[in-house]
């Protein structure tokens, strides 16, 4: 579904991405890890449009993405949940979902789609007249993940979600991640916290200064000490 | 006249400006919200709002006052004109003049909008002369409280100052309903908080500032019309004064902040009528002037408005 | 080359030196309204010191204008019953009065907009524009009633809305200066060339780099030790009392200053000029202003005869009648918008060239950078080095306990500890969010800590600005890289000298041996440093144009300019490929070898922090979870918790599971 070959993205003139190579299969969910400063982000910002690679393509169901821009990019099926949550502090729970709708042809659907999700997330039901910026880290992740669920993807990308985050919430978190890849979106999960996101995934890819180290199913890596090495300096 | 008969009078001029300013500080509010700019030809737009709208008038071949029927037709219509009209005005100056720069610093569209805004005031001079214009008597100017009530007062109300509370209510009430419950509008209200996150959702960041610029130049071309109607006069240097009224009173009730930008404008508009009353006109400038310099150094939030802290 | 120049300033100067005569012999007449020209060009320059210098958008300007003017016309003039009016001197000692009074109020107007940004300090000081010659005309008559009481009865300050006239001309036995221009002529054109060789030679030094490293970025030069506030100041007060030289020469020329000369549009045409020639640069901003008066006062007018004689030939009656000097505001505008999208820097500003497409990067894997050599290690960094600290303890550099930062309702740091031994390398890491630039940020001063203490050598950091800690003997990088990104490589070292020269203003100016050795030397010591780095020889290029790596260094040289004991690197290898990783850890670990400085760098490339350091402070959610040696560290049960989640470790490992 999704393919990035040999992809190099720069920021100015330095080169963050090293010829990254990675495919997420429909249905999959696909894991990218790797310490702070590694390109993750990166490499969703290429994926998503806000900075252009300088080689290398980025694919989508045979569609180009590197050079189009990021709301043509979502209108083709890719939806975001930010790092950081990134949801619109002065705006209800509500809006912040209404906008995550906002590209949406298909409006009829919304309002289904709508109940869908708040059916996944109680607690943003409980919260829905209430201001994004007074949700509690754990609220705003869930309302980032259902804003983005909003668009009715067909490939959800999730940045770091675990972050700032109670180990009791991210276990929560990575507990719906699973729910909504079985109701059947593909998912490309991005987290610095290895071990839940190796649980959760099918594959996975680690990432070290801008390029692509390891790459394994997820339950091969989880059981291997390299990943552990890389994250912490050992040769 | 007593002393509280010459305050409530003064209380009223303070609210009819008041009004006015709020119209044209949302405008500035809103720009600032979204591109951080300073949108310094905004005062001038509302001054091309004073002169188009004289201009429909003329067009529609209105001159007197007008009867009960044309109120109601014909008046809503110059106002949708000119609000077209001026909307369209602050367009293209975004297009021509703000868009280029977006990447910019603050300080570019800065000197480019001061530039805006010279060209501005001299073509209205150009087209209007240096003299102060008469604005035609379009709207009938009853004494309210004497011939409608009866009451013999030294307090002096008229349906002007219905006009102008009238005509601003609907407008911020549309506006809110605009931001509060329309997809764009919402979507407005989005892009000012987060951009980059905006355009992830799928909205067209540039044609949302587009829309913004369109809203707050429609604002500022009604704020034209209303004081054209109150005040039957046009001067092309008004817009100068005015606007740096308007964004003392968008900073002041916290800039990027609407209903701060309506608080702002009737306290600026009270202030600077009892200030003409009280101390002198001649101060009055002056006195807005260092309210500006006062919020601005100790509290650039404003009074509604959140800090935004700078990243290191 | 250099004949034909100099050729040209020659004949510059004897034109600008015989035009009265030039212009009797050819009955111009124009000799006053080029004085009145060169009047708005000193006020142009020096709108250019708070504009182009130190880039504080001056919208105001008009208001110094007036108060030099009034301050020469108050004083000098028997309007108000001034004492030093009638004498030989008095215009004399009156314009340096009246400099040192613009010079003052510079600084009162200059004192809000300190920690305010660009564009709010712009409609700030476009407000004192505005209320200035408000209170200028209105203190004319100045009655106060409270009540019934009158204490103070049409009080006349300034002389309110008809001004001050007559005011005292300049006295030179032998001199008239009255109708004849040619005495005023030369009089401006003096003061203007003094006025011109002292800026020039401000650009030209401490105070100039300050200004333009201000400019270019604050913080980074409050880190690099520039005191912001008092260089601000300078720029507002220096800017300022030019302007009170020019008001000065311009209200004894007249003869009579109103309020009404002092308008918002005269601080506008002034930034016009300064734009338009490209702030920053003083022949740029001359001749822009040459530019503008000569637009305003000659062309406008010729191209109406010319339009008008075009209309009546054609018989179109709207040209015959045009005049075009009503659009001179017009023209002003478009000016301004014109510039600005097409070309910012001005006419003669420096030539902005776009960042360079990222190949240098593989260049750099094919040439790796010199590695730094012991003997290159500038000799006077050996000095300091050995000089010994003011430590109470001579053990520990640096000693923080218990910091605690709180944004709002996040918990930056958590009651942190932490110790530099000298001449020790200190790793801190942590995840994303720990904590670890805030640590930096509050040390630095950038960042008031809310608990806790910090101490260098023995003595306390908290509540000192960046500028003073750097003093001290602290210095820092930055995660991304803050140069001076429009300053070129040997101005940015020389910038982080700024904190360990002594040049003042009157030395700036005046050079003397003292203040020209002063330089002679920085200027070695730039070098030296430069060379050490591996950036020998590109003194000249601008910082913005040097390859990713290269800025790096040049960060680091920067810091090494302030003759710190203790350095403080932010993610100095982000970015970096791996050969220029190696030279930088080669770097640091000869820095703490030959110099006994001591390091505290955060990291994420945890093979570099494992390599280099002595010890690690781990963070996570602002606390400290972990301190110990590295092979501690990489075992260390919570640390690995943080980095790749709860009970990884608990996992049955495959031991040795190949890949």
């Amino acid at each position: 579904m999704l393919a990035l070959v040999d992809v190099h993205t720069y920021y100015g003139s330095i080169r963050a991405l090293r010829g990254v190579s990675l495919t997420v299969e429909p249905r999959e969910i696909v894991t990218l890890i790797g310490a702070n400063g590694a390109g993750k982000t990166t490499t969703l910002r290429t994926i998503l449009g806000a900075v252009r690679p300088r080689r290398g393509t980025v694919t989508f169901n045979g569609q180009r993405l590197d050079g189009l821009a990021t709301d043509r990019i979502v209108r083709l099926g890719i939806a975001q949940s930010p790092e950081g949550r990134r949801i619109f502090p002065r705006m209800t729970v509500l809006e912040n979902l209404e906008m995550g709708a906002f590209a949406r042809a298909d409006r009829a659907a919304i309002a289904p789609d709508l109940e869908r999700v708040l059916t996944l997330f109680p607690r943003l039901r409980e919260r829905i007249a209430q201001k994004g910026g007074t949700l509690s880290g754990g609220e705003q992740q869930m309302l980032a993940i259902a804003r983005a669920l909003m668009a009715r993807p067909s490939l959800l990308l999730l940045d770091e979600p675990s972050m700032g985050l109670s180990p009791i919430l991210v276990e929560t978190i990575f507990k719906i991640v699973q729910d909504i890849n079985r109701q059947g979106t593909t998912i490309l999960l991005v987290e610095q916290n290895a071990r839940m996101a190796l649980r959760v995934a099918h594959r996975g890819y680690v990432i070290q200064t801008g390029r692509i180290v390891l790459q394994d199913a997820a339950a091969e890596l989880l059981r291997s000490d390299l990943v552990r090495k890389t994250y912490l300096g050992e040769k | 006249m007593e002393w509280w008969e010459v305050l409530v009078q003064q209380t009223i001029n303070g609210l009819t400006r008041g009004a006015i300013f709020a119209l044209i500080a949302l405008g500035y509010t809103m720009v600032y919200g979204i591109v951080e700019l300073i949108n310094f030809a905004h005062g001038d737009v509302f001054m091309l709002g004073l002169f188009i709208s004289m201009a429909w008038f003329a067009l529609l071949g209105i001159s007197g006052n007008l009867g009960a029927w044309q109120l109601v037709t014909l008046l809503p219509l110059v106002f949708v004109l000119t609000m077209l009209s001026t909307a369209l005005i602050n367009v293209s100056i975004d297009r021509v003049a703000y868009r280029p720069l977006r990447r910019s610093s603050r300080l570019a569209p800065l000197i480019t909008a001061i530039g805006v805004s010279f060209m501005l005031e001299n073509l209205a001079l150009l087209w209007k002369g240096p003299a102060p214009i008469a604005y035609p008597d379009v709207f009938p100017s009853v004494d309210i409280l004497r011939e409608w009530f009866g009451v013999d007062s030294a307090i002096f109300i008229t349906t002007k100052d219905i006009l102008v509370v009238g005509a601003t209510i609907p407008l911020m009430i549309g506006l809110n309903y605009f931001v509060t419950r329309t997809r764009w509008g919402k979507a407005m209200r989005a892009t000012a908080q987060d951009r980059e996150t905006a355009q992830a959702m799928g909205i067209d960041v540039e044609r949302t500032i587009l829309l913004t610029f369109f809203v707050g130049g429609a604002l500022a071309g009604a704020a034209g019309l209303i004081q054209g109607l109150y005040y039957n006069i046009g001067m092309w240097w008004m817009g100068y004064q005015a606007g740096l009224r308007a964004f003392t009173a968008a900073v002041l009730g916290g800039i990027g902040n609407m209903p701060g930008a309506a608080l702002g404008g009737l306290v600026i508009g009270f202030l600077s009528a009892w200030s003409d009353q009280y101390i002198s006109a001649r101060w009055t400038n002056a006195i807005v002037f260092s309210i500006l310099i006062l919020v601005l150094v100790f509290r650039p939030q404003g009074l509604l408005g959140d800090r935004t802290p700078e990243k290191v | 080359m250099e004949t034909r120049r100099a050729l040209g300033v020659v004949l510059l100067i004897a034109f600008v030196l015989a035009y009265p005569f030039i212009d009797r012999a050819l009955g111009l007449q124009t000799v006053h309204a080029v004085s009145d020209g060169m009047i708005y060009v000193l006020l142009a320059l020096g709108l250019n010191i708070v504009v182009g210098y130190a880039g504080l958008l001056d919208l105001g300007y008009a208001a110094f204008f007036a108060i030099g003017a009034y301050a020469m016309g108050l004083l000098n003039s028997p309007v108000l019953g001034s004492p030093l009016y009638g004498h030989a001197w008095s215009f004399w000692l009156c314009i340096w009065i009246a400099a040192a009074v613009s010079a003052m109020l510079g600084t009162l107007i200059g004192a809000p907009t300190l920690r305010v940004r660009g564009d709010y300090l712009a409609i700030i000081t476009l407000g004192f524009g505005e209320i200035i010659p408000v209170a200028i005309r209105n203190l004319g008559d100045v009655t106060i009633q409270i009540g019934g009481w009158r204490p103070i009865e049409r009080l006349n300050l300034t002389g309110g809305e008809n001004g001050v006239n007559p005011v005292g001309r300049p006295f030179l036995p032998g001199v008239p200066f009255e109708t004849d221009p040619l005495p005023w002529y030369y009089l401006i054109l003096v003061i203007g060339a003094l006025s011109l060789w002292a800026m020039s030679r401000l650009q030209d030094s401490r105070l100039g780099r300050a200004w333009m490293a201000i400019r270019e970025d604050e913080t980074a030069a409050d880190c690099t030790g520039v005191n912001p506030i008092s260089t601000k100041l300078l720029a507002f007060a220096l800017g300022a009392s030019f302007s009170g030289f020019a008001g000065s020469v311009y209200a004894a020329k007249l003869q009579a200053i109103t309020p009404g000369a002092f308008e918002f549009q005269v601080s506008i045409m002034l930034l016009c000029m300064v734009v338009l020639g490209g702030a920053g640069s003083l022949k740029g901003v001359i001749l822009g202003a040459m530019l503008i008066t000569i637009f305003d006062r000659v062309v406008l007018a010729e191209t109406t005869f010319f339009t008008r004689w075009v209309g009546r030939s054609l018989g179109v009656p709207l040209l015959a009648t045009a005049d075009l000097t009503l659009w001179r505001w017009f023209f002003f505008g478009l000016g301004l918008v014109l510039v600005m999208l097409l070309r910012p820097q001005g006419l003669a500003g420096r030539r902005v060239r776009p960042v360079p497409a990222g190949e240098g990067d593989d260049a750099g894997e094919l040439a790796p950078p010199p590695a730094p050599r012991v003997e290159a290690l500038p000799a006077f960094l050996r000095e300091r080095a050995a000089r010994p600290g003011a430590a109470a303890d001579p053990g520990l550099m640096l000693d923080v306990r218990g910091l605690a930062k709180q944004f709002g309702g996040v918990i930056a740091l958590n009651g942190v500890d932490l110790v530099v031994p000298r001449g020790a390398i200190i790793g801190l890491i942590g995840p994303n969010g720990a904590g670890k630039t805030t640590f930096f940020n509050v040390v630095t001063g950038l960042v008031r800590p809310d608990g806790g203490a910090i101490t260098f050598e023995g003595r306390s950091l908290v509540g000192l600005r960046p500028n003073a800690i750097v003093t001290r003997g602290i210095a820092r990088t930055f995660q991304s890289i803050r140069l001076f990104a429009n300053m070129t490589v040997v101005e940015n070292v020389l910038v982080g000298e700024h904190c360990r020269l002594r040049a003042t203003v009157p030395g700036a100016v005046i050079r003397p041996p003292a203040v020209r050795a002063e330089e002679a030397r920085a200027r070695e010591r730039a070098r030296a440093l430069l060379d050490f780095v591996g950036l020998g020889g590109k003194d000249q290029e601008l910082a913005r144009n040097l390859p990713y790596g290269d800025q790096r260094r040049l960060e680091i040289a920067r810091a090494l300019a302030t003759e710190p004991r203790l350095l403080l690197l932010d993610e100095p290898t982000a970015g970096m490929n791996p050969r220029e990783t190696e030279t930088l850890t080669g770097l640091i670990g000869l820095l703490r070898r030959e110099l006994g400085l001591s390091v505290l760098l955060i990291e994420h490339d945890m093979q570099v922090v494992m390599t280099i350091s002595d010890r690690i402070t781990v963070l996570d959610y602002g606390t400290r979870i972990a301190e110990g040696t590295p092979e501690e560290i990489q075992r260390h049960p919570r640390v690995i918790e943080a980095y790749l989640g709860t009970g990884y470790e608990a996992e049955p490992a495959a031991r040795g599971a190949p890949r």
